[in-house]
């Protein structure tokens, strides 16, 4: 039987990716970050939050937001459980594109929460790894 | 002499000591459906995984961490308490009941539970792989056939958990739902679309490892989305991506049985041409069913599609249709696709005054 260690540490494997780092040093130092670059999280999940609204309300078709941002949102049907434990969240997948700079970024609803709630953004190598710099020049 | 006649009497005493301790002390007895089943499990472990050990396969999708709420059983015992994590998918009433997550309940004393029929009907299959083909850029159609001379029964719109084999740094066996585009009545040749998730682990092993002739176990069926029996009602089916198997079983069953006499509406959304599929069999069904009308519709069909179809978002579509053609009296809707398309035929719903009790859609996990 899988210990409730072993468990969890399958819960987060995927989110960890390549990543040598333990969950708490990846954290402290994304949270480390935020604050070098004068980003909060609040501020970086609301303009997620904007752009995930906008591309969904459309169901696969590709949006301009603001005249700046070309989002798209891809479902699938289903739900994917926090590894935290504390929410699911639908299986989709939200492209942002700068069409200024020409930066573009993916996220999903979940890792949309997993930056708003838990600071997390993934290990490196992660699909769904939001990278701090990236995240501060598409949304300034 | 006499010591060879005493150590193994002395051993076996011992044996059945220690055997009398386990059961009366580490071995809990669980009664399901007043001595359908009687089980003695192991002190502490969690029902839910206990019970799929001896074949009851109750539903769940979440790792047993109380987020799906799928797995909900009824305990006679009412006095067990309950967790904070199990009490945010137990309603009030539901409490009453005495009904827990069985994830969330350990084994610590004898338990007398209560499943529902249609639980106790689901079961692990045998399958081999007997057809994999694309269907769009990131869906496939894949048929498992049932080995040996069993057959999954199974309503129109129900699903299944295909059961995916740990493979690369996926250590442990992971199941996830699929829903089943066949018509019941073809039992052991079952259908199945999958789209690709990017990270997925289930649909990356269904399109890159999966081969023809492999074998692939599942559990089913399971799910609430069927067919509802109003057969004087108009029908409206809206679907898209890998929603729209379910909705194909559930009309070409209505067709097999010859029940329905109102006109059935089914309205297919995709983006462009490219994410269109099983259009040969709607157009095929259109012309040997006079009261099935499918109409597929695209939100941005690309130059190269000359389309010249219906165009918008889905559920636009649908409301023009329900203004000029088909009318908002005596109707119900069938929904199957992902949350978005979910949430906003909801939305139709409610601004076109349509009974929502009368919209049915898969709670799926």
């Amino acid at each position: 039987m899988q210990s409730r260690k072993d468990k969890e540490e399958v819960f987060f494997k995927p989110f960890l990716a390549r990543d040598k780092r333990s969950l708490e040093e990846i954290i402290a130092a994304d949270t480390a970050s935020f604050k070098g670059l004068g980003l909060s999280f609040e501020q970086v999940a609301a303009f997620l939050k904007k752009m995930l609204n906008s591309a969904v309300a459309e169901l696969g078709r590709s949006v301009i937001v603001e005249g700046r941002w070309e989002v798209r949102a891809e479902e699938a049907r289903g739900t994917i459980p926090c590894p935290f434990g504390d929410s699911r969240w639908p299986k989709d997948l939200i492209t942002v594109k700068d069409l200024g700079k020409g930066v573009a970024i993916s996220f999903s609803s979940l890792s949309l929460h997993l930056l708003a709630e838990h600071h997390f953004l993934q290990g490196k190598g992660s699909s769904f790894r939001l990278e701090p710099e990236k995240l501060k020049a598409i949304s300034e | 002499m006499s010591l060879f006649f005493v150590l193994p009497g002395i051993v076996l005493l011992g044996v059945g000591l220690a055997l009398f301790i386990r059961a009366r002390y580490f071995l809990i007895s669980v009664i399901v459906n007043n001595g359908l089943y009687q089980f003695r499990f192991r002190r502490g472990q969690s029902l839910l995984e206990a019970l799929f050990k001896k074949g009851i396969y109750l539903p769940s999708s979440c790792g047993g961490r109380a987020l799906c709420g799928m797995c909900k059983v009824r305990v006679a015992k009412k006095a067990l308490d309950y967790s904070e994590k199990e009490l945010r998918l137990i309603s009030s009433s539901e409490k009453e009941e005495g009904v827990h997550l069985s994830c969330q309940l350990a084994i610590t004393v004898p338990l007398s539970i209560y499943l529902s029929p249609s639980i106790l009907k689901i079961k692990r299959y045998k399958t081999r792989v007997s057809a994999i083909k694309d269907l769009t850029g990131d869906i496939k159609e894949i048929k498992l056939r049932i080995l040996g001379k069993k057959q999954l029964v199974f309503k129109a719109g129900q699903f299944c958990q295909l059961i995916i084999p740990p493979y690369a740094e996926n250590r442990t066996e992971t199941r996830r739902a699929y829903s089943l585009a066949n018509s019941p009545a073809k039992g052991q040749e079952l259908e199945f679309v999958v789209r690709r998730v990017s990270q997925g682990v289930a649909s990356t092993y269904l399109h890159d490892r999966l081969k023809v002739g492999q074998t692939l176990e599942l559990l089913g069926p399971m799910g609430d989305f069927e067919l509802h029996e109003d057969e004087e009602a108009k029908m409206i089916c809206i679907g898209g991506g890998s929603g729209v198997p379910p909705l194909k079983s559930l009309v070409l069953d209505m067709f097999e049985q010859g029940k329905r006499k109102q006109a059935i509406w089914f309205f297919f959304g995709a983006v462009s041409k490219k994410d269109l599929f099983y259009l040969d069999f709607f157009y095929e069904l259109e012309k040997k069913w006079p009261i099935f009308h499918f109409i597929p519709a695209l939100s941005a069909p690309l130059p190269q599609d000359k389309w010249e179809g219906e165009k918008g978002l889905i559920t636009e579509v649908v409301e023009r249709y329900l203004l000029n053609t088909i009318g908002r009296d005596r109707v119900e809707i069938y929904l199957c696709g992902s949350m978005g398309m979910i949430n906003s035929a909801l939305n139709l719903v409610k601004r076109q005054g349509l009974d929502p009790e009368r919209v049915y859609y898969d709670k799926f996990f």
